[in-house]
């Protein structure tokens, strides 16, 4: 495709621009990626969209007309814009969100203090009609243990539809054993081996199958959390429409500390209840367990003018200031008004916190 | 209470039951590998009475046949090779009355016989009839026609007449391309008289339109393929590297029209419509497909299909 | 022996491009087939975005 001077453009539905305080996003939410804009190039699109190229240069008084044609070459390389005679046959996208499953995500802590049934806490949430469901393990286990587990959602037929687990490496998690149980179970769809000798990535054998993680990163307990970081955004049209409106980390999540304390993130310090004890699907119905699911990003200092603030899947655990809910979270060191990535750890305006957190 | 006849892995019937089981629905799923018992269909001068599975006619609002079919005979009876064949032929006669006689007494959306008697030249006669413009078509089995047909049209195609090529040989397997361009070379080795083929004028596409169709409802999805040549003949041909866009669309008033009156002549509930806007910008119908996939349209254009299907099967 | 090329000229034209693709005996040897999941669907049942953030690649 080339730029037609002739015929009216319009951007691809699913490729969102995002504006940010120093520059834009544009969001393609099919395949999945970013690409970064000049906030003058998103002006044009939010202004000039459905008029020919030849218009938008009028509107500029023809001074800019080599800086146009640039973004529009850009634009139809990426495949981010369509010419066409009917640009009123091309609607935005509706955005709405919706989810039938009150919880669709959950975490599962288990330390050397957890005294609670794994097994039981899994049927548990497959009652509520959880889907997806990640279980941390802070300290060691081998396949013998994990086996039953994802053997037990086999046999009930779970709508547990995934299981990811996140472990620290020993002799059992040698890449053929992994690789054999991934193919065993397909319901495990990622396994994450922490404290390894590498770094290694291991795509899925098919589109049907988990992918492994080998890394090196030293992880102790739950305050290991929160990481933001470009390789764990979230570029999809879900996540995307989420984040509109609610947390993108603590929507419709519910948490088990490694003492089964049940919270919105094993992280958070609030507990509602106890796995043992308590009911956990009038916990997670009441409002104040939901009440942190509305602290979108739109409304969080620094984020809402962060041009990844739709596809950033936040922390609101750990805070640049724990006593305003409202703020950044403490592991992003991103600067959304010099466009820079600092270590956030290296940052010692973060000490205050960290300290607070326990971190240090 | 709904009946929701499916198969067991897809996932577009999963995530229906999520919105029914939100919705606090009753509701059964039966699979097509699962056993059904039929009751009775008892006919006499005065009634018509059915019973299937279990269900209670009575009440029965709604049934959503999404895949597969009922399936009556007994499981150990379906591997028996040499009586399976017989018996799946006795069981598909009776399918196509049971469906049609359910359909006459519950609201019944989707089919098995629809897509079983999946004719093209049938649908493209109703798209005709609906004033939907259709591409130029033949089928023949003469080469002499076929050499006709070539040369007075700018480019031909031909496809598959009713089922894909799926075939099991000693060193592999056998599958069709889909639709394909046909050259003068292909032609050349054609004897004076072969087995029956479809060939139709070539449009030149501007872009390709699925509409998904639930009664009267549809959802239309675009399919922007004009940057690599290897899907600019058949998005089924499937750029892996770079996939297609596809994005939500509207249809012009008239179009939106003879597409409902295409979907009334054809008499069928649901399905996928395949249509071609050419570079003239007609609107030319393809085919229809009336157990066709509608996870990929729901999910890339956002449109929640699957929470819209779950409150109609709800609704009164 | 008349192979499958030696029909081709009185086949229906649909068998000029037909593909040919191996018995991929080790692929069938691993599938297994769970309910509820080992589908051919657009997309994998990984959630659509991370649940926890510890490790990032």
């Amino acid at each position: 495709m080339t730029i037609n001077p002739d015929l009216p453009f319009v951007l691809i539905s699913n490729c969102i621009p995002v504006k940010g305080a120093k520059r834009s996003a544009i969001c393609d939410l099919t395949r999945s990626e970013i690409r970064l804009i000049p906030n003058d190039l998103y002006d044009i699109l939010d202004l000039h969209e459905g008029k020919r190229v030849g218009e938008i240069k009028e509107s500029y008084q023809n001074k800019h007309d080599a800086i146009i044609d640039e973004y529009f070459d850009f634009l139809v390389r990426e495949e981010f814009i369509l010419f066409t005679e009917t640009p009123e046959l091309f609607p935005k996208m509706d955005l709405q969100y919706h989810e039938p499953s009150d919880i669709t995500n959950a975490i599962l802590d288990i330390s050397e203090y957890s005294s609670f049934d794994p097994i039981k806490v899994l049927k548990d949430l497959n009652e509520i009609g959880c889907k997806h469901v990640e279980i941390r393990f802070f300290r060691s286990t081998n396949v013998d243990e994990l086996q039953p587990i994802v053997s037990m959602l086999n046999d009930i037929q779970a709508s547990i539809i995934s299981i990811d687990f996140i472990v620290p490496q020993s002799p059992g998690f040698c890449k053929e054993n992994v690789i054999e149980l991934l193919l065993q179970y397909p319901r495990i769809a990622s396994f994450k081996i922490y404290n390894a000798s590498t770094n290694e990535f291991i795509p899925p054998v098919d589109k049907q199958r988990g992918y492994i993680i080998y890394s090196d990163t030293i992880l102790k307990d739950q305050r290991c959390c929160g990481v933001i970081d470009p390789s764990l955004f979230s570029v999809n049209i879900k996540t995307f429409t989420e984040s509109l409106k609610y947390n993108s980390c603590l929507h419709r999540k519910v948490s088990i500390d490694h003492l089964g304390n049940i919270k919105n993130c094993p992280s958070m310090s609030k507990a509602f209840g106890n796995i043992k004890v308590d009911n956990t699907e009038e916990i997670i119905s009441s409002t104040e367990f939901q009440q942190v699911w509305l602290v979108n990003k739109d409304s969080i200092t620094t984020c809402k003018d962060c041009e990844f603030r739709y596809v950033c899947t936040d922390c609101r655990a750990y805070l640049e200031n724990p006593e305003d809910l409202y703020s950044k979270p403490l592991k992003c060191g991103y600067d959304p008004y010099t466009n820079t990535w600092e270590p956030w750890a290296n940052n010692p305006l973060k000490d205050k916190a960290k300290a607070y957190y326990n971190m240090l | 209470m709904v009946l929701l006849v499916s198969e067991t892995n897809d996932i577009t019937t999963n995530e229906v039951v999520a919105w029914l089981n939100a919705y606090g629905a009753t509701y059964q799923r039966i699979n097509n590998d699962a056993y059904a018992r039929l009751h009775r269909v008892a006919l006499s001068n005065t009634k018509c009475n059915i019973q299937v599975a279990g269900i209670d006619p009575s009440c029965l609002k709604k049934v959503w046949h999404r895949r597969g079919s009922l399936r009556f005979l007994p499981e150990p009876l379906r591997n028996v090779t040499n009586l399976y064949p017989y018996l799946k032929k006795e069981e598909d006669s009776i399918l196509k009355s049971i469906e049609d006689i359910l359909r006459g007494q519950h609201d019944y959306v989707g089919s098995y016989h629809k897509e079983i008697e999946n004719y093209k030249i049938d649908h493209l006669i109703n798209a005709k009839e609906a004033d939907l413009r259709i591409p130029d078509t033949l089928i023949t089995t003469s080469k002499k026609e076929l050499i006709r047909f070539f040369n007075h049209h700018e480019g031909i195609i031909t496809k598959d007449i009713r089922y894909g090529i799926k075939l099991h040989l000693e060193d592999g397997k056998l599958f069709s391309s889909g639709t394909f361009v046909v050259t003068q070379e292909m032609i050349d080795t054609m004897d004076t008289d072969f087995g029956p083929t479809l060939i139709q004028e070539k449009i030149e596409k501007e872009y390709e339109i699925r509409i998904f169709f639930f009664k009267n409802r549809l959802y239309p999805m675009a399919i922007l393929s004009q940057n690599d040549t290897k899907t600019a003949v058949d998005y089924r041909n499937y750029n892996r590297e770079k996939p297609n866009r596809n994005i939500p669309v509207l249809l012009p008033g008239e179009i939106k029209e003879k597409v409902l009156q295409f979907i009334e002549l054809s008499e069928l509930s649901t399905g996928s419509i395949d249509i071609i806007v050419s570079k003239k910008g007609e609107y030319v119908f393809l085919e229809v497909n009336p157990q066709g996939q509608l996870d990929w349209v729901s999910k890339n254009c956002n449109y929640y299909i699957e929470k819209d299907i779950a409150e109609y099967l709800i609704a009164n | 022996m008349k192979t499958l090329d030696d029909f081709k000229p009185i086949l229906p034209l649909t068998f000029q491009k037909v593909e040919r693709t191996p018995y991929d005996v080790k692929r069938n040897a691993h599938f297994i087939s769970v309910k509820a999941i080992g589908t051919t669907a657009m997309q994998p049942y990984n959630f659509y975005r991370p649940i926890s953030k510890m490790v990032s690649i």
